[in-house]
């Protein structure tokens, strides 16, 4: 405890003021008929959609993601001249390879021209 | 009547079937601290009457925000503090004053209220204490006159308790020397 002075330790702790008689009994009795009556909002549950917005948000953010690699990826593979279809191309070159050796080995003069008549080329 | 348990008012403080009788209890229970530290600062009981029914309206509009975090006593201290300073303010408003000047204008409380009847030197103490920027002369009320701890002033009033000390010694030595050149 903080030491007084000699002046604050004469006056003490007395401050002089009082109240009305039964001030404090009759203030509690008044106060509880004055208090409006009133409905008492508890907290707002959290809805669904709130709960899993951010769950949504997150997946959308992480399939956007993915559309974009995808389409870079693309567009990159392009630059460089490696289209998806190369392997296409080239499995399509080969087959013709296959059947121009077929015919080579296989088919005489005479069946090709034959070939090439039925065919209505000429 | 049965005893006041503050974790039980708390609870029912929290149900709406029972708030209303709960609350009823925390004005019985708190009523006359808060009455008197809302007094000591404005000095007249008409002005003090009003703000402590202000105090605890407030309180009883926002009472479903009060989750028991702080202590009921810390909470409803700082509505006092903030009605009182709201008041005062508003006083010096209407009278021009700045809000470093002294509230003199409340010594007139005192010399015209019928609820005062201190001797010379309790006056004189009233009218030092006046002379206190209004934060200080809080401070120096709450730990003077009601003894409180530094820990729950800091809590009601949101300034460190060295601060708190620091603040009480500056005001102790402020009104000492009021006090020596007028006795």
């Amino acid at each position: 405890m903080e030491k007084k002075t000699p002046i604050l330790d004469e006056i003490g702790r007395k401050h002089g003021m009082k109240v009305p008689e039964n001030y404090f009994a009759d203030f509690a009795g008044k106060m509880a008929d004055s208090l409006p009556e009133r409905e008492i909002q508890l907290p707002e549950q959290p809805t669904l959609w709130l709960r899993v917005k951010p769950w949504i948000y997150m997946a959308a953010m992480f399939a956007g993601i993915w559309l974009m690699m995808k389409m870079f990826t693309g567009i990159f593979s392009v630059e460089k001249g490696e289209t998806p279809d190369v392997e296409m191309t080239a499995s399509a070159g080969e087959e013709r390879l296959i059947e121009d050796e077929w015919i080579a080995h296989y088919v005489d003069d005479y069946t090709a021209y034959e070939m090439l008549y039925t065919d209505g080329d000429y | 009547m049965q005893e006041y348990n503050e974790d039980i008012v708390i609870e029912q403080l929290q149900k709406p079937a029972t708030v209303r009788q709960a609350f009823a209890r925390v004005v019985e229970q708190y009523s006359r601290p808060l009455y008197w530290q809302i007094r000591k600062m404005v000095l007249s009981h008409d002005d003090a009457n009003d703000l402590l029914q202000n105090t605890f309206l407030k309180a009883w509009g926002s009472i479903e925000y009060f989750r028991g975090d702080a202590k009921l006593s810390t909470w409803l201290y700082r509505i006092a503090v903030n009605e009182t300073l709201t008041f005062l303010a508003k006083e010096r408003e209407r009278r021009n004053l700045t809000a470093d000047a002294a509230d003199d204008f409340l010594l007139l409380n005192i010399e015209s209220e019928e609820f005062f009847d201190g001797n010379r030197a309790q006056k004189l103490l009233q009218e030092a204490i006046l002379q206190l920027p209004e934060k200080q002369r809080l401070v120096f009320n709450m730990r003077y006159f009601d003894e409180m701890k530094y820990e729950d002033m800091s809590e009601i009033l949101g300034t460190s308790v060295g601060a708190l000390k620091a603040s009480y010694h500056h005001a102790a030595k402020k009104i000492e020397e009021y006090l020596e050149e007028r006795v």
